[in-house]
């Protein structure tokens, strides 16, 4: 087994203190000065080599310039670039154990890619949310495209892999993601997905969605959607979207 | 033993009518028994490439159906256990078994959670369900495929490959930088998210360029030892107490940082409140240290390492 550096969060989030004021150029260096920023877990496997962390690195940077880093780009491209990093992270041939821990994703978003987190989060003050470096897997800039693509993956064989991860705005991913007691079960994330994209375009209104996860909350506390066969838990999600459209009288 | 208690809008099964083996989770590695886990305990020789089966025994004692007022019973329910991990980022069905709803009847679970995805804990649900939507005619009876009749929660901590309270040995003069803490034996931080589980919350450093103090914390039960996790239980209470939040929030999860401050805190000044603590290093700070150090001196070692106390 591989081990990953990790960050411990309170280091993180005390480093990521100046980021604001720092310009990607800058930030860019930190890998290289950071170094002995490494942790890793005292036993289970070998570290990682540098190599590996490297190449890495020049992958995410490649997916940025592509999105047009360095300049600051649209909305579109930093959509494009959160697209493009979730394709790649699903492969990402990282162990289960180091990739839920968020001080790995703190690590990789604080020393190896700070300047792709600044560009792709920061608003017209330069501000990023330090939750972007250093905050929990599903706030972490690159944490978050790990989970979806672990909780939204149709699987490799799939016509179109990444359908719901597409389909979903960030809001619906927030709403759905930032719920393990749904997002937890990747049955449950496909079957919101397929329910979702079997509504009219019109219709798929964020407040919808978000109002049926809530809604798919309440009725988990009596129906555990874990047992249900696939065919049952589709219904079930189903029928908590329609039930919520007429509550919102969406017709 | 943490049981789900939600308000159930219809009739389900009491605790007591499923008796699960009193000892726990047997652990089987290699075809043997190497020990038991209990809800609240640790595993400490998991690490992520222990292949490993827990078996357990569960008997239900009375007749289901004559329980819940359901008629029509036949294949309609099933027992079934649930592993999640990581923090409940993950969770998959590792056990289904059809129960009878008329009877007695015993239930050998055997399940093989996959160690390479989990990670920190693994919390287990046992429980029986409607496996298919029926119609009783009694209004309370359940109806539903996947309603909850009967549910118990056991949560494990995973140790293997890491302690649960992260300490790492590190140079201090190239870690912390222009922190004037070169000298010092340990150094603690904490995020002020009080949610977060105390594990990711606080991290304690020691300093590898102090390598007596090193050498001597390496023996159990040492003077370095109990100077250390008191150490680490002063400045986290003071942080605490500094910073207010996570002495006022609600505590939520029992191993999070705010529940387990609070734990400490509610110990020491069983009678302050949480929204007075702040004035206690302010108008007697001799006192207030003073008061710590006769609790750690009362706990014997002055260390709950996890914060479980």
């Amino acid at each position: 087994m591989k081990l990953w550096p990790r960050l411990p969060l309170p280091r993180a989030k005390a480093l990521v203190g100046d980021y604001g004021n720092r310009s990607l150029e800058d930030l860019q260096g930190t890998f290289a000065t950071n170094a002995s920023l490494k942790l890793f877990a005292p036993t289970g496997g070998v570290p990682i080599d540098d190599k590996t962390l490297r190449k890495l690195r020049l992958e995410l940077e490649s997916f940025a310039q592509e999105c047009g880093y360095p300049e600051t780009g649209s909305k579109k491209d930093r959509t494009h670039f959160d697209e493009l990093v979730l394709h790649f992270l699903a492969d990402l041939p990282i162990d289960f154990g180091e990739a839920i821990r968020p001080e790995t994703w703190a690590w990789i978003a604080v020393v190896l890619a700070p300047h792709l987190v600044k560009w792709r989060w920061m608003g017209s003050d330069g501000h990023v949310s330090p939750e972007r470096y250093a905050g929990p897997i599903v706030r972490n800039s690159f944490g978050r495209l790990w989970y979806q693509a672990m909780a939204l993956d149709r699987g490799v064989d799939s016509a179109n892999r990444w359908l719901y991860a597409e389909e979903f705005g960030a809001d619906q991913t927030v709403a759905l993601l930032e719920r393990p007691s749904l997002a937890a079960n990747r049955a449950v994330c496909l079957a919101v997905g397929k329910a979702w994209l079997a509504l009219p375009p019109a219709h798929r209104k964020e407040e919808l969605f978000r109002q049926t996860m809530k809604a798919l909350i309440v009725r988990a506390g009596f129906q555990r959607f874990d047992v249900l066969e696939s065919r049952a838990l589709d219904q079930a999600v189903s029928d908590s979207f329609s039930v919520t459209m007429r509550r919102l009288r969406i017709s | 033993m943490s049981r789900s208690r939600p308000v159930l809008p219809y009739r389900v099964l009491p605790d007591e009518f499923v008796l699960a083996s009193p000892d726990g989770w047997n652990v089987v590695v290699d075809g043997k028994s190497v020990g038991q886990l209990q809800d609240g305990t640790a595993f400490p020789a998991w690490d992520a490439k222990l292949s490993f089966t827990l078996e357990r025994e569960f008997r239900i004692e009375r007749d289901i159906a004559d329980e819940l007022q359901i008629d029509n019973s036949e294949n309609c329910c099933e027992f079934v256990v649930t592993a999640s991990s990581g923090g409940g980022i993950t969770r998959d069905t590792l056990f289904t078994q059809p129960v009878s709803a008329t009877g007695c009847s015993c239930v050998e679970v055997m399940l093989t959670p996959a160690s390479a995805r989990l990670a920190r804990d693994l919390v287990l649900t046992s429980g029986i369900y409607l496996t298919r939507d029926i119609s009783p005619e009694d209004p309370l009876a359940p109806k539903i495929a996947g309603s909850r009749l009967w549910e118990m929660t056991e949560r494990v901590r995973l140790e293997g490959g890491a302690a649960r309270l992260p300490m790492y040995e590190v140079p201090f003069s190239q870690f912390f930088p222009g922190d004037a803490v070169a000298q010092a034996d340990f150094h603690v931080e904490i995020v002020g998210d009080p949610d977060l589980e105390i594990e990711t919350a606080l991290t304690v450093y020691v300093n590898s360029e102090r390598p007596e103090f090193i050498a001597e914390l390496n023996r159990q039960g040492s003077a370095a030892e109990q100077r250390l996790w008191n150490g680490v239980i002063r400045r986290v209470l003071t942080s605490a107490i500094l910073t207010d939040e996570i002495l006022t929030v609600s505590p939520g999860e029992g191993s999070s940082l705010a529940a387990t401050v609070q734990r400490w805190a509610r110990y020491i000044w069983p009678t302050t409140p949480f929204d007075r603590l702040g004035d206690l290093p302010l108008s007697e700070y001799s006192k207030y240290e003073a008061q710590i150090e006769s609790w750690l001196h009362s706990m014997g070692t002055g260390a709950d390492k996890g914060g479980s106390k």
